[in-house]
């Protein structure tokens, strides 16, 4: 008996992923991946590309990282069973970030009703390494939860990640204007509570 | 996906502070959110959620008005499963996107059970696994895993024992975040989300840190002689008089290669010397690995844990280099994003800011969205 160790830093198998992601798209689709014997390597090759960027996107969102795995998770076997509809393959990963915001929506409305229910709830702001750093963002969660998640996600996604407003308003599923009247309203309302918010000491910050 | 510029604003200073922080996203969430994907997507479609039913007669109609208003009721309480809800303004309808709708529960096979103990510690049970309580006391708490993947999150209680049992291999912990993975023959696998591990089989020993992973492998026909033991970076057990905890040397050691140590062997003993914290030797080992064996699917996990060793003693060029050879000798692995962006940020410590930034473009270039695109933009921009 000598068992041996191996190092498994990579477990899992290397993905080589050289397809774009509509041939990887095709495939899946071809390959029925819901089944056993599917395509799982073009699945997994297109899980490994946009897992990364979806979970960035949903914990910005979010604020914290409670729901981060299950709302990813939700989100990719949301896709694979809807793959269908995608009706351009080419841009999967918007579509993957539009079918992650209306879940972090979700999770964000049931976190308000439990708020609401219990008031108890402290509110888990973002991490970051340096607590100097974590300052402002706490101040910003705290600022977002006070407003209605309809303003929440169109401000984040085009505040914080950064989309276009035609992207932004295709996302949340509603009309260019719209999406500006909220980013717009959503703005002045984050302003006004940072702004009456204390100013945090620096910590010693050079 | 970019913006003009937009008036300065107070929460600017908020916003980019959030932008350019960490994503706490890695490859062990990666690989553990991916098993729960693909467990539910191997489950029998009957057993998925059905989708909604067909307008029905008017009696059926108001039945299910009814029970809608108590499952909309019970959703607004938090009661219910994951809601998702809709926007409730209509506009511009984005058509390829699914829908999601309150009333609608996600698939129940992307939950997995959990086990909660009564020391407050938890277990997720994954791929059909099976986790038996042997002894569940104040001062002891002791599972068996027999099968399946559990990642356990053990309640921190210096005071109690808490010991997983995965075909003989004992984990032992005080408090920290781990998974085992037994696959019922050949191998158990232990990683590591948070805290400090060590891992002895049959002498040999590593030091795990949160992110790595390691798997032991067994010979089934025999009882492994296997010890996994877990300490937690702030509280560690108490273990001088019990023999198995001790690291041993290998009675059995690996057969060396006519060349020289086989990899198997000089893993083994980078392990082993990383666990006793002799980090120029375990440096030593994992050269020789990328030396001896370059060619080797492992060689680049090598690169990149000798340029964690390295960076440990504060060779920060070095642990650059080693960190750049990773992605180069796999540059679409799981691993080369990490390696670029660690590269960088090791040339920065070691003050080389010129190559910090060249391999900070080099990172952005093909990870403009990436995890480390933030830390890397600070390199580029330290002002930023």
């Amino acid at each position: 008996m000598c068992p041996h160790t191996v190092m498994n830093f990579a477990a899992g198998p290397q993905l080589v992923v050289t397809d774009d992601d509509a041939t990887l798209v095709e495939r899946i689709r071809s390959g029925a991946v819901q089944g056993v014997g599917g395509d799982r390597a073009a699945f997994r090759a297109l899980y490994a590309r946009h897992s990364r960027y979806v979970a960035g996107v949903v914990y910005r969102l979010m604020g914290d990282d409670a729901d981060l795995e299950d709302i990813v998770q939700d989100t990719f076997i949301r896709a694979v069973e809807r793959l269908d509809s995608l009706r351009t393959p080419a841009q999967v990963r918007p579509w993957l970030v539009t079918i992650a915001v209306r879940f972090a929506r979700g999770r964000l409305a049931k976190r308000r009703r439990r708020h609401w229910l219990r008031k108890d709830i402290a509110y888990a702001a973002a991490a970051a390494s340096d607590p100097r750093d974590r300052a402002p963002a706490d101040d910003l969660y705290a600022a977002l939860s006070q407003i209605p998640d309809r303003l929440r996600v169109p401000w984040c996604l085009a505040r914080v990640e950064g989309y276009k407003l035609d992207e932004v308003a295709a996302i949340c599923d509603v009309s260019l204007a719209t999406v500006k009247r909220r980013i717009s309203d959503a703005q002045t309302r984050v302003d006004r509570r940072l702004l009456a918010t204390p100013a945090q000491p620096s910590g010693g910050a050079a | 996906m970019t913006q003009p510029p937009l008036d300065p604003t107070p929460s600017d200073a908020a916003r980019q502070a959030l932008a350019a922080g960490p994503v706490p996203w890695d490859d062990l969430r990666e690989r553990r959110v991916l098993a729960g994907i693909e467990a539910s997507l191997d489950a029998p479609v009957a057993s998925r959620p059905a989708s909604p039913a067909p307008r029905a007669s008017v009696v059926v109609a108001l039945v299910a008005a009814v029970v809608a208003v108590a499952a909309v009721a019970l959703l607004w309480l938090g009661l219910g499963s994951e809601p998702a809800s809709l926007d409730d303004t209509p506009g511009l309808a984005m058509a390829e996107a699914p829908p999601v709708r309150a009333a609608t529960p996600t698939i129940p096979d992307a939950r997995p059970p959990t086990m909660a103990l009564a020391d407050g510690s938890v277990a997720q049970l994954h791929n059909g696994a099976r986790v038996d309580v042997q002894v569940q006391t104040a001062e002891h708490v002791r599972l068996e895993q027999r099968s399946g993947t559990v990642r356990y999150e053990v309640a921190r209680n210096p005071g109690r024992r808490f010991v997983v049992d995965a075909a003989g291999v004992e984990v032992t912990v005080v408090g920290t975040i781990f998974t085992v993975q037994y696959s019922g023959d050949s191998h158990v696998e232990v990683s590591v989300e948070r805290g400090l591990v060590e891992v002895a089989a049959s002498g040999r020993v590593a030091q795990l840190g949160a992110g790595d992973a390691l798997t032991v492998a067994v010979q089934a026909e025999d009882e492994p002689d296997v010890v996994v033991m877990l300490d937690d970076e702030v509280t560690s057990p108490a273990r001088p008089t019990d023999s198995r905890h001790a690291p041993r040397r290998s009675s059995k050691p690996a057969a060396p290669a006519p060349s020289g140590p086989t990899l198997e062997a000089l893993l083994s003993e980078s392990d082993s010397a990383r666990a006793a914290g002799d980090l120029p030797r375990a440096a030593a080992a994992l050269t020789q690995v990328t030396q001896r064996f370059s060619k080797d699917p492992q060689a680049a996990a090598a690169w990149f844990q000798l340029g964690n060793v390295q960076r440990r003693r504060t060779k920060h060029a070095a642990a650059a280099k080693a960190f750049a050879n990773c992605h180069r000798r796999a540059p679409k692995g799981p691993l080369a994003e990490d390696a670029r962006a660690e590269s960088a940020a090791a040339w920065a410590q070691a003050g080389r800011s010129d190559k910090a930034a060249a391999a900070a473009a080099a990172y952005l270039s093909l990870h403009a969205d990436g995890a480390h695109a933030a830390r890397m933009r600070r390199i580029l921009d330290p002002g930023e």
